[in-house]
């Protein structure tokens, strides 16, 4: 008898840990998918902040998924109308001045984008951070106001992505991610997330400022502004297209 | 009587804001362009030369609708200095525009040149296959970063740095987009004589992650064939263009070829390497020939080079964000050992605003001394708007 009740308890243990599980990578899911959406259309500043100068960037964004994306720079003048496509692993870059469209090598999807604390791939592809990882529900906490959960995100053994942990924490009502701390391999605080502005953004509750924050670099952060956001736009896959480049304005 | 004044300019004023206003809502035109000043020191073993070049482009571009555009670009120079003394008919020099019709005008005094071209001046019309240009315009066929033997209507020289936007070409294209990346295109441009015509097609197409073109016609005199391509082995990039010229008049058949690869590390190290062989070129031309390379005259996808063989290198790498130094170099195999080398740095002032330092230097062996042949240095400011 006392076998059994000690069986039962194991297995409940085991039942609401492996629900546990399942909510926090359900969570995990939903916010991914709000900000998402199947395809979407938007408009942001990218902001390069130094402690000495500053550089913005205006873009537009069209994306299907995580494959196919196409990004045109709208301001300042000097690169304006420059366009970048990418077509699941292949990446071309068209330059107006010269009308040409240049294939880029796969490798420069690793540098950082315009001198910003992302990398080209950051910004295009993202690893997905609900496949690549195992999710677990760390604790409740208190965000401007907002009511959130702690998540832990440790990779996946064979995941090919750069973090040794993610810690994030969304919002309870509206999933939204309000902070993440990324750790390198060694357990390493290396940059802190921070999302702010939530408001309505192509209908959804958003968060419309995200401020990447190196920590190793004090003075440093890379403040992505949207601005609109549009999922109502059926962007196709015949979208990315290199005849398109040339048309979006 | 003051008053109603006062009414009549309010009157105008919001009418005029609003104008404004709906232009900014729905503007189906835009203007653009920069200014640059390019100072450049040409050194000679007793003197140093100094010039100076004031350059400014206009790019207005109108959309009517939503299948028409309009391009009208105006390259407007103003060159003073040294070199404009010392040379008789400098204007001869920079008036280089070879194309059907001649849209440039120029003033010239002892030490003062103004030139003004329009550069490109077009309509295109489109829809979701078809794109139709006709008008002076930039027909780009190249993939290469240096040298271009598919570039059949506007070959550029890469030693005409300040010229990024490259010559344009009277002509009429017509593009057929088969594909997301595929697309035929026919082209054909304006000459009083049909040996100046260049008449060509090109078929581009994707497969197996690598963009593919081949291209027929007849370039000038010659009967031209040529396939180009762009794909990556690896994580490097992998490009390349073949043209092959048969003359239908006189003279022997030539090929040029070339390939590339490039490669671009995490930290913004960035390196291309590159070959052309071209098979109408000398193994060992002479010097003036060599030195030639930098004559502002136009080059053609058949002699992009004097020599034979060309290999070339670049560097490049971000020191600061808004720093970047670089380095090409384009070495030519044969028994002289000439030596190009084109060091540059580039700093990012403001958004708009850009300084780049540039050398060109060009070493060949003469009477058994192998030394700098030209010695140039550049100092460039580019503000844009």
């Amino acid at each position: 008898m006392k076998n059994i009740s000690a069986a039962l308890f194991l297995i409940s243990i085991l039942i609401v840990s492996c629900s546990f599980g399942q909510n926090a990578k359900e969570i995990i899911r939903k916010m991914d998918q709000k900000r998402r959406g199947e395809s979407a259309t938007a408009a942001m500043t990218i902001s390069i902040i130094r402690p000495t100068w500053r550089r913005d960037m205006d873009i537009k964004t069209w994306s299907n998924g995580t494959d196919y994306s196409l990004i045109l720079v709208t301001s300042p003048a000097r690169d304006k109308g420059t366009v970048f496509l990418k077509r699941d692993k292949e990446i071309w870059n068209w330059l107006p001045s010269i009308e040409r469209n240049v294939k880029l090598p796969p490798s420069m999807m690793m540098q950082s984008w315009m001198g910003s604390d992302f990398t080209n791939d950051d910004l295009i592809k993202e690893s997905s951070i609900v496949e690549d990882y195992e999710h677990s529900i760390e604790g409740d906490s208190v965000i401007s106001g907002r009511s959130c959960w702690k998540i832990q995100l440790i990779p996946k053994p064979d995941a090919a992505v750069v973090w040794g942990q993610i810690n994030t924490w969304v919002d309870k009502v509206d999933f939204i991610e309000l902070r993440t701390e990324m750790y390198d391999e060694d357990g390493y605080l290396i940059n802190e997330v921070l999302f702010k502005e939530i408001k309505l953004l192509g209908g959804r509750m958003l968060a419309s400022v995200m401020e990447y924050l190196p920590l190793d670099k004090e003075g440093n952060k890379t403040v992505i502004t949207y601005h609109e956001v549009n999922y109502d736009a059926k962007v196709g896959t015949d979208f990315f297209s290199l005849q398109n480049m040339k048309r979006v304005r | 009587m003051r008053k109603i004044r006062y009414h009549i300019l309010f009157l105008i004023l919001s009418i005029l804001s609003f104008g404004v206003k709906a232009q900014e809502d729905e503007k189906n035109w835009w203007i653009r362009g920069y200014v640059k000043d390019l100072l450049s020191m040409n050194i000679a073993d007793d003197s140093i030369n100094f010039d100076n070049l004031i350059h400014n482009r206009l790019n207005f571009k109108w959309f009517p609708n939503d299948h028409l555009n309009v391009h009208f670009e105006v390259r407007n120079r103003i060159f003073w200095g040294e070199t404009i003394k010392e040379i008789p008919n400098y204007g001869n020099l920079i008036d280089t525009n070879d194309d059907y019709l001649d849209l440039s005008v120029m003033t010239e005094n002892k030490s003062l040149l103004f030139h003004s071209m329009i550069d490109r001046a077009f309509v295109e019309w489109y829809n979701q296959k078809w794109e139709v240009r006709f008008g002076r315009q930039r027909i780009n066929w190249g993939i290469n970063l240096v040298w271009n033997p598919n570039d059949l209507f506007n070959a550029y020289s890469f030693f005409d740095f300040d010229y990024e936007e490259r010559p344009g070409s009277d002509a009429l294209r017509i593009k057929r987009y088969t594909g997301v990346a595929s697309s035929l295109e026919f082209a054909v441009n304006a000459a009083d004589d049909f040996d100046e015509m260049v008449i060509a097609g090109l078929w581009k197409w994707n497969k197996w992650s690598y963009d593919v073109q081949v291209l027929t016609g007849k370039t000038q005199e010659d009967i031209t064939f040529g396939f180009g391509w762009a794909g990556n082995i690896k994580t490097a990039g992998f490009k390349g263009e073949v043209t092959y010229f048969i003359p239908y008049t006189t003279g022997s058949e030539s090929l040029l070829a070339t390939i590339m690869a490039d490669y671009s590390f995490q930290n913004s190290l960035y390196l291309a390497g590159s070959f052309l062989y071209s098979s109408g070129a000398d193994v060992n031309p002479g010097l003036q020939q060599s030195v030639n390379l930098f004559s502002q005259e136009r080059l053609t996808a058949k002699n992009l080079s004097p020599f034979r063989y060309a290999s070339f290198l670049q560097v490049s790498y971000s020191v600061h964000p808004l720093v970047i130094v670089s380095a090409s170099t384009i070495y030519y195999p044969n028994k002289r050992d000439p030596l190009f080398i084109n060091p540059g740095i580039s700093f990012s002032m403001k958004p708009n605003f850009d300084i780049d330092l540039i050398s060109q230097l060009y070493f060949d062996r003469h009477l058994d001394d192998y030394e700098a042949q030209a010695k140039l240095v550049f100092l460039r400011a580019k503000w844009s708007f």
